[in-house]
């Protein structure tokens, strides 16, 4: 794991490097969430050897009486509120894809981060079991790359490129 | 979090004539029964005295889901239901599935099934949220549309917060073939479970929230697994052109195997539908569903009888409905099949029974001058979308002869008399498809095994006797509805083997094993459980990126590598082959 600890509380002012992206829908004239959900599974199973509504990172909103489906996830905001509002560093940024990410050992649970997300839904999401706060890492770890994209089987999910 | 992989540890059982709610421990029951269908079915025999009939308060439904149900496992989002039928012919023990959400919310609200006895002394539905059972009174959704009801409980649980299975107008009224469903199109199809429900006063399950974690024995190892069998990925836009024209239907190909002999199925099946000017979108029906398996969804449809706009989806037996319209002369054909199709998912039909049985059976007995119509009171019309309405609402509120019907056609033709109503035999077009080239050949009513609406498989399709006897001893062997879930590619493959080469067609051991193995293979899928259509099927167009797409595709061994993937139980397909043969 490579970390770029930033967010002492000295460093609190200091600009965050960019993340290399962020995991977007394509533009639906390409192609279409089919509410599956398939996402949201891999996603929860490898991080967590578990799946469950609160071990996501990724979410699909769904209206099947309106035929309304997407997914949405982290922005990995280019001004990260949620890295400055964490009381105990325990976030920081990944040396390597520049996702924002949460150290868990150091998350005391306190879901401060959920809170200054500046998006609604917020999208860190929180482990009533462990008592953490979890969020998309873009799959940093993983050989294959953020596993939503891999195996979305419309092909409707990416990983956008912050120019 | 639960100690084991998979399975929850708990099932819940609600009482609803106390309103009392206990658990029962799934682990005394697994891996042996391995989940779904296995439990249910053991549960059953334990609990479930002789002489009960399906709406009698000690009629017990066993809504499983399984060890797969909750993780990412591949087309995971299906549950079992399991009761006494009131559809079923005597009326016995019958299992039939569902998919969407539910499945992986039951699991992530703890639990690996509900277990509903007794009966509600007023309409009610039952609530679980974040593994907290209640029951809540029903008074202003009992009477609804199952899609309209829906969408209050949706509105009063919060949009992505809660799953909802529910039934409707024929659910309560205890038509025999009613469904319970879920979403727009969702159904348990054959089996009458929604009127089951209906029988004990419950409107709806709203599973709300949920905390569980399952566990999954080595997510990257499983990811590795599944990617044998994964289909190649293709991007699914929506979709502005007719698909039943070779040209514009960019899956062509691959739904005819590139063989012009299959032109007319891929027309008939999809059929020109679908040059709509509405989006087309093949959307999954289920969690974790990898392919979208034709069903195609519509939104925005105008109404033809009324103001507004519907959405439904299209596919398999659906489809019927549009097909009975789309070749006509005139304007609005799709329009007309479409609100039909709408309304009786509304009402809380199953579609096989309305439009492969009592329609066709209106239909032929016209044809045959077998007078039907002074029974119904109007004459019989099936190009006639207001006819189909009044039908619809004749049976759903059971008028005049709509209340034979919401017997269902089997008993419908015992109470007529089956040598006038059901032997006969009608030759010509099929009811769907006037001016098709190939003629059937069906009695009046197509009635199959269990006095289910048959699909066609036991009438001769130009294969005489010997070429329906695979699927008869699939009937007569298990109560559920052999179609959907016994006959992956595997298993077609092998029957059109057995039908075009085997000389001996009585004589041969094929038939026994055939009939032994896809009974098996239905009971496995539905244990685990996974959806019918997996491993996917080639002729639904599916493709893939190696030439074997894994080991185990053609026998119940994929099966088997999914449990393991994800209990950590290390089970060999002779083993899990034996264990199915234990559940059966």
């Amino acid at each position: 794991m490579t970390k770029n600890n930033l967010s002492t509380s000295a460093d609190k002012n200091l600009s965050y490097p960019k993340a290399i992206g962020y995991i977007s829908m394509v533009d639906p004239k390409e192609s279409v969430c089919q509410d599956c959900r398939s996402c949201e599974l891999y996603c929860a199973a490898v991080h967590e050897a578990a799946c469950g509504l609160e071990l996501t990172r990724i979410w699909e909103s769904r209206d099947p009486f309106r035929g309304e489906y997407f997914a949405y996830t982290c922005k990995q905001c280019i001004a990260p509120s949620c890295v400055a509002a964490c009381p105990e560093d325990a976030m920081y940024i990944d040396e390597k894809t520049g996702a924002r990410c949460i150290d868990e050992e150091k998350c005391n649970g306190c879901q401060k981060c959920i809170r200054a997300c500046p998006v609604e839904p917020p999208r860190i999401n929180y482990n009533s079991v462990k008592k953490k706060a979890v969020k998309c890492d873009l799959c940093k770890d993983r050989a294959d790359g953020p596993v939503c994209v891999q195996m979305c089987p419309t092909m409707c999910l990416t990983l956008k490129k912050y120019k | 979090m639960s100690e084991q992989y998979g399975w929850a540890g708990q099932i819940l059982r609600v009482n609803l004539s106390t309103g009392a709610f206990s658990t029962i421990d799934t682990m005394k029951y697994v891996p042996k029964y391995i989940g779904g269908y296995g439990i249910a079915l053991r549960l059953f025999w334990e609990e479930m005295k002789p002489g009960i009939k399906a709406f009698d308060p000690e009629n017990k439904v066993f809504i499983m889901n399984g060890v797969a149900s909750g993780t990412m496992s591949p087309s995971s989002g299906r549950v079992n239901f399991l009761g006494i039928s009131p559809h079923s012919y005597p009326e016995q023990p019958t299992n039939t599935s569902i998919g969407g959400h539910f499945p992986a919310r039951l699991k992530w609200n703890g639990y690996d099934g509900i277990i509903l006895e007794g009966k509600s002394e007023e309409p009610c539905y039952l609530v679980i949220e974040n593994g907290k059972p209640r029951l809540e009174p029903a008074k202003g959704l009992w009477g609804l549309g199952l899609i309209d009801s829906q969408q209050i409980l949706q509105d009063r649980y919060g949009k992505n917060r809660c799953d909802i299975y529910g039934i409707g107008p024929a659910g309560e009224n205890l038509i025999r073939y009613a469904i319970v469903g879920c979403g727009a199109h969702n159904a348990t199809g054959q089996g009458g479970m929604g009127a089951v429900l209906g029988s004990k006063k419950l409107k709806a399950i709203v599973l709300v929230g949920g905390k569980h974690q399952v566990k999954v024995k080595d997510p990257e190892a499983a990811i590795k697994a599944i990617l044998e069998f994964y289909p190649k990925k293709r991007k699914r836009p929506m979709i502005y052109a007719n698909l039943g024209d070779k040209p514009d239907n960019p899956w062509w190909p691959e739904w005819t195997g590139g063989k012009d002999i299959f032109d007319n199925h891929a027309k008939d099946w999809m059929g020109s539908i679908h040059n709509m000017p509405y989006p087309i979108f093949a959307k999954s029906c289920a969690t974790g569903c990898l392919g979208g398996c034709g069903f195609f969804e519509f939104k925005n449809v105008p109404a033809v009888s009324r103001p507004g706009l519907a959405l439904g989806m299209t596919g398999c037996v659906h489809t019927r409905y549009e097909q009975f319209f789309d070749r006509l002369e005139g304007e609005k054909n799709f329009e007309k099949g479409f609100e039909v199709h709408v309304l009786a998912q509304q009402l809380g039909f199953n579609h096989h029974e309305i439009n492969y049985g009592i329609v066709p059976w209106l239909h032929y007995t016209k044809q045959l001058g077998i007078d039907t119509e002074s029974l119904m009171g109007m004459p019989t019309d099936v190009r006639d979308h207001e006819w189909w309405i009044k039908l619809l609402n004749m049976i759903v509120y059971r008028k005049g002869f709509g209340d034979t019907l919401a017997e269902g056609l089997r008993r419908t033709v015992e109470i007529l008399g089956p040598e006038k109503y059901w032997f006969p035999e009608y030759q010509g077009p099929e009811a769907a498809r006037e001016g098709d080239t190939n003629p059937v050949k069906y009695p009046v009513a197509g009635i199959g095994g269990w006095g289910y609406v048959s699909r066609g498989i036991l009438a001769d399709h130009g294969m005489g006797p010997a070429g329906a006897l695979p699927g008869a001893l699939c009937w007569m062997i298990d109560t559920r509805d052999s179609h959907h879930n016994k006959w992956p590619d595997w298993i077609h493959d092998q029957f059109l083997g057995y039908v075009m080469k085997e000389p001996d067609k009585y004589g041969t051991p094929f038939v026994i094993k055939w009939a032994k193995d896809a009974t098996m293979r239905g009971i496995l899928i539905d244990c685990l459980p996974a959806c019918f259509q997996f491993p996917l099927r080639k002729h639904m167009g599916w493709q893939w990126d190696h030439e074997e797409i894994g080991e185990g595709t053609k026998s119940t061994g994929f099966e088997a590598r999914l449990f393991s993937a994800v209990t950590g139980v290390e089970v060999t397909e002779a083993e899990y082959y034996k264990a199915g043969e234990s559940i059966h």
